[in-house]
């Protein structure tokens, strides 16, 4: 189905299960599990707080029962997310929100 | 439309690109590039850390971080100390400088003709950065050729091509994490 982008919209912290360095540049690969489906991406360290762990990103669009979450891109491109709505309130914060 | 140095200042000047360090006119600065400069770190692959036969399956984002991280090493480089890039040899490597593209923007880093020449080329058929992208580019240096070839810190490693996008992407994140204590 074609997705409907969305603009100008929310920026979440997305809690993951790992966080490990990627080398050879200043980048992390994560992983979470949401609703039994293994999710990982490559990001930029700066976008990552591995103390709690999160991960920065952004609600980009929709389809019918899942929203896009797209990471900062990184030497490997960018990851979209594409998210159960009915997880999202299990696995992401609003920043600052 | 690929970016001229003209476009390429305007586009700095604009917020649209960032180049740290940024480029000298005469320096890194092209008629339709920037040429950025490889860092004194590098990755060396360790070939008798990867057991014969060995398989990676790419889909498996894991798999691909585990066998970097176990098949290779850091190794740092210095001017009165070169690394020597032989036959058949694969490193992985970063720019020195870091490059952040606007939404607006993407990029393409190529191979150098003075390196290419030789046979060695940066990057493997990958060489797309996405808008938003803010970091320095990593590189795949192998030589292709006959000769051995040094690699040294701050030399120009690779053309970087920016283009501006039709429209500006929607699918882009361009945040960075901030701590509390950092407001």
């Amino acid at each position: 189905m074609r997705p409907t982008f969305i603009t100008g919209t929310k920026e979440y912290r997305i809690k993951v299960d790992k966080v490990d360095q990627f080398p050879p540049g200043d980048e992390c690969y994560v992983s979470v599990i949401i609703m039994g489906n293994q999710f990982e991406a490559f990001v930029p360290s700066s976008t990552v707080d591995d103390k709690v762990p999160f991960i920065m990103g952004k609600m980009v669009g929709k389809t019918e029962k899942n929203v896009l979450i797209s990471l900062a891109p990184s030497s490997m491109g960018t990851t979209i997310w594409e998210i159960p709505e009915d997880a999202m309130d299990n696995i992401v914060v609003l920043n600052n929100g | 439309m690929v970016l001229s140095d003209n476009d390429i200042l305007a586009a700095i000047d604009d917020g649209d690109l960032e180049i740290t360090p940024p480029p000298g006119l005469n320096f890194l600065l092209k008629p339709s590039s920037i040429d950025p400069r490889l860092s004194s770190i590098i990755r060396v692959t360790r070939k008798d850390l990867v057991d014969q036969g060995e398989l990676v399956d790419p889909t498996k984002l894991s798999d691909i971080r585990g066998k970097i991280e176990s098949s290779t090493e850091p190794l740092e480089i210095r001017g009165d100390q070169p690394y020597v890039l032989g036959p058949g040899n694969f490193v992985l490597g970063t720019t020195a400088e870091k490059v952040t593209l606007s939404n607006a923007l993407a990029a393409r880093v190529e191979g150098k003709s003075s390196l290419a020449r030789f046979g060695v080329a940066v990057h493997l058929t990958a060489p797309k950065i996405d808008p938003g992208y803010s970091n320095t580019i990593t590189l795949e240096l192998i030589n292709l050729g006959p000769y051995r070839v040094y690699l040294s810190p701050l030399m120009e490693i690779a053309v970087l091509i920016v283009e501006r996008l039709g429209t500006p992407a929607s699918q882009v994140y361009t945040g960075r994490f901030s701590s509390p204590s950092s407001g």
